[in-house]
């Protein structure tokens, strides 16, 4: 009867103070806080940050529709690329954002991962650093000067 | 040179083969110990268990020049997960009788709960025509290039698992005086592994009162009233409904580069990148719940009947919402965060009545009825940028169509109010010539939807948008019929929800595709129509702006189900070693009677802010059952 009392109060105990600890739970993986430790890790930041140049092929598609030197061809009765068409004859409507929208939410993602790398430049040092800073404010700015052939930005 | 999604349908599903196979257990162990008369130690633990195979076999196939569906090459796709969760309840019980009137439980205790997952999978690809659907990926070895679903990258920043645990430590005392007058308070104390170390637990208290008049010596005797309770209750609820690690930003975004001379998956280079944008000052969603009501049972409990009067609060409503891409969350494999946005208000009546009787000795019935009024209004935003989310259009999409403002109903929809068409050249330049600035539609043509000028500036610009329709339903009901004659049962239930309203979202603007058939009532010139514009192609203001043109009454009286038995007499069974056996028929979701154009008027995604937008869900579907209950 004892030894059983003391196991119920023991389970409810542990139950009690086990409990804040069990839901601790780490995630797998280094958090954005907690990284910048080494060489590795800023040129694996870097690689995150040239991603989004490949999608910058929607700035060339929109460039050159812009432009004088291409039209966007297709069938505009029948819906083949119609906000491409509409950058094409410059009547683009906050409707038809499609192709700018992605531009602009495209290249902010670029710039966004540069200044991360720019927040913790100077977190640790290693040689080749500089290189990789220079890189990384080379992207900031081509991201910047895309977005600028585009839309009105605050610079 | 047509639209290059669109394929035919039948084409689609001739070529299509998924297979899913899910296999569950679940296990329970309990005890209980009694002792000191008093006391109650019960222990419970459970768990489950689930596994799901997908099998999708894509042959090589080819719907048309520049078709996005087009396959080049057969791909068979294996993939895999691992559900398991666990709960484990600890409570002590105290109960006591004083007096012999003054009942008193007391109850103590902890719970902890865990849910993980594992994903895997591979696909393999060829581009010989050596593997048909059956094949398993171990057959085409080396004839096929693998990739797995996840590769190193992403196992090693956890993108293949989850694991959410909550932990709860939880009082409650209940005391009734002769069951007459009875009260109850809990307190519970939730922490969930989904908040931030300073914000992980939430104290959650409830309380209710109780009154069963019906027991006081002026009602006893009562011919009529059989029973009457009067009851009133207040509790606040948590929710954590939301993706793990919402409040720190992991590196779990996709960051690979191709750099262009690549011959393998190896040859990619993996990089790292912020996902989910993490919120660090999440917290508990609070549902606080204020109800009261009666029930009572009248005429020797033939008729049953219940009222409530009730308020649910949720503050600090957790969502995702749409926000500007600024953010930078456009990145593959981001997301913009989660935020507490906001209190939210439903308000209603629920009464439900209930009669059942017996006519002769054969003849049993019961019949139902249940029907909930709500009232659904956003009180207050934390911030002062209302959220928005929420997508319109097939293919050029507007995003933002749903908002959260306050005054106005969760998720409502925003777009421009129409007052019929434009019928004449006339009508559009008369408006144009008291405009401000010459032009009071920009692309408005005879035919077109004529918009609502609804701040009154003299011309049709973004600020003209109002709520014009929300997907919460007003009222709903509920119906249910049952009889038994002889061996023969019956039984059958309905249930309606009126005002709801539903965005018709899962029509293509290109003329060649496919369109419902009240575009035969188009607008066709002058007179001819003033509730739907004309056939258009190219750009228009009639499909390229959200309207209440696309938003739809979706209320719904749908029949759920309807089962009819019949049950075998003993005597019919004796020799049979079986104590009963009952065949029935039992259909669901018989009919649905509607004046929505889509599929399914109950279709929802369930976003607080961006359902209600039919993408073309898949309807429920109908279903019959014949079955047989047998008992040894």
């Amino acid at each position: 009867m004892k030894n059983i009392l003391k196991t119920i109060m023991l389970v409810l105990i542990i139950g009690l103070a086990a409990c804040d600890d069990y839901i601790e739970v780490d995630p797998v993986g280094p958090d954005a806080d907690d990284y910048f430790n080494n060489q590795a890790e800023y040129e694996s930041a870097l690689i995150g940050a040239y991603d989004l140049l490949q999608a910058s092929f929607w700035n060339v598609l929109a460039g050159v529709v812009a432009s004088d030197d291409y039209a966007a061809g297709g069938d505009s009765f029948n819906y083949d690329q119609p906000t491409l068409q509409n950058i094409n004859l410059m009547i683009q409507t906050p409707a038809d954002e499609n192709q700018l929208r992605d531009i602009w939410n495209l290249m902010y993602a670029g710039i966004n991962r540069t200044n991360y790398i720019l927040e913790f430049k100077n977190k640790t040092d290693f040689a080749g650093k500089d290189e990789i800073i220079a890189q990384t404010y080379f992207l900031r700015a081509y991201y910047t000067f895309e977005l600028v052939k585009f839309l009105e930005i605050y610079l | 040179m047509s639209a290059i999604e669109i394929v035919n349908p039948l084409a689609q599903i001739e070529n299509t083969f998924n297979t899913t196979r899910v296999s569950k257990i679940a296990a329970t162990l309990g005890l209980d110990y009694t002792f000191w008369n008093n006391f109650k130690f019960s222990s419970k633990f459970q768990i489950n268990h689930a596994n799901v195979r997908d099998d999708i076999f894509r042959p090589e196939v080819d719907y048309g020049p520049g078709k996005t569906l087009n396959q080049t090459g057969n791909e068979i796709v294996d993939n895999g997960a691992d559900f398991d969760d666990y709960t484990w309840d600890n409570y002590l019980t105290y109960t006591n009788t004083f007096n012999e009137k003054h009942n008193l439980t007391v109850l103590l205790g902890t719970s902890i709960f865990r849910t993980k997952g594992l994903f895997y999978g591979r696909t393999g690809t060829t581009d010989t025509n050596t593997n048909r659907f059956g094949d398993a990926i171990s057959d085409l070895d080396g004839t096929v290039t693998l990739t797995p679903r996840f590769n190193d990258a992403a196992i090693a920043v956890g993108n293949n698992i989850f694991d959410d645990r909550l932990g709860s430590v939880f009082g409650r005392v209940q005391y009734n005086y002769n069951g007459k007058y009875l009260i109850s308070v809990a307190l519970r104390r939730d922490g969930s592994s989904k908040f931030a170390e300073d914000n992980r637990y939430g104290y959650f208290p409830t309380g209710s009162i109780g009154w069963n008049i019906s027991d006081e010596p002026f009602l006893e005797d009562s011919s009529w009233l059989n029973s009457l309770k009067l009851r009133a209750s207040y509790g606040v609820i948590g929710n954590d409904r939301i993706p793990s690690f919402g409040f720190v930003s992991l590196l779990t975004g996709e960051a690979t580069y191709a750099p262009g001379n690549e011959v393998t998956q190896d040859d990619l280079l993996n990089g790292t990148a912020i996902g989910l944008i993490g919120n660090p000052s999440l917290k508990w969603e609070e549902q606080v719940a204020q109800n009261i009501g009666f029930d009572a049972r009248l005429f020797d409990s033939k008729v049953s009947l219940s009222l409530d009067l009730f308020s649910r609060k949720t503050e600090d409503l957790l969502l995702s919402p749409q926000a500007s891409g600024l953010i930078g969350s456009a990145a593959p494999g981001s997301a913009l965060p989660f935020v507490n946005a906001g209190t939210v208000e439903n308000k209603g009546i629920e009464i439900s009545v209930g009669y059942n009787n017996r006519i002769g000795d054969d003849f049993e019935f019961n019949l139902g009825f249940n029907i909930t009024t709500l009232d659904n209004k956003v009180v207050s935003l934390n911030g002062n940028i209302p959220p928005v989310g929420g997508e319109f259009g097939v293919g050029i999409s507007q995003t933002g169509i749903s908002r959260m403002i306050p005054g106005q109903p969760l998720g409502h929809f925003y777009g421009y109010k129409t007052d019929g068409i434009y019928q004449t050249q006339a009508e559009i330049n008369a408006l144009n010539a008291s405009s401000p600035e010459g032009t009071y539609h920009e692309g408005a043509a005879p035919g077109d939807l004529k918009f609502v000028d609804v701040n009154g500036d003299g011309e049709i610009t973004a600020d003209d948008r109002t709520n014009i329709g929300d997907p919460i339903a007003e009222v709903t009901m509920g119906f249910n019929l049952g009889f038994q004659y002889k061996n023969i049962d019956f039984s059958a239930t309905a249930f309606a929800s009126i005002g709801n309203d539903m965005v018709r979202d899962y029509e293509r603007k290109n003329l060649y595709a496919n369109r419902g058939t009240y575009m035969l009532e188009r607008w066709q010139g002058s007179g001819t129509s003033n509730s739907v514009p004309r056939a258009v192609g190219g750009a228009s203001i009639n499909t390229d702006l959200f309207s209440d043109f696309y938003v739809e009454d979706a209320s719904f009286l749908r029949l759920q189900n309807v089962q009819v038995g019949y049950t075998f007499n003993e005597k019919q069974l004796e020799g049979l070693g079986v104590d009963k056996l009952r065949i029935y028929v039992s259909g669901n979701n018989l009919f649905t009677l509607s004046d929505y154009f889509g599929y399914d008027p109950s279709a929802s995604n369930g976003a607080p802010i961006g359902s209600g937008i039919d993408k073309g869900f898949y309807p429920v579907a109908k279903s019959y059952l014949l079955g047989v209950n047998l008992n040894f």
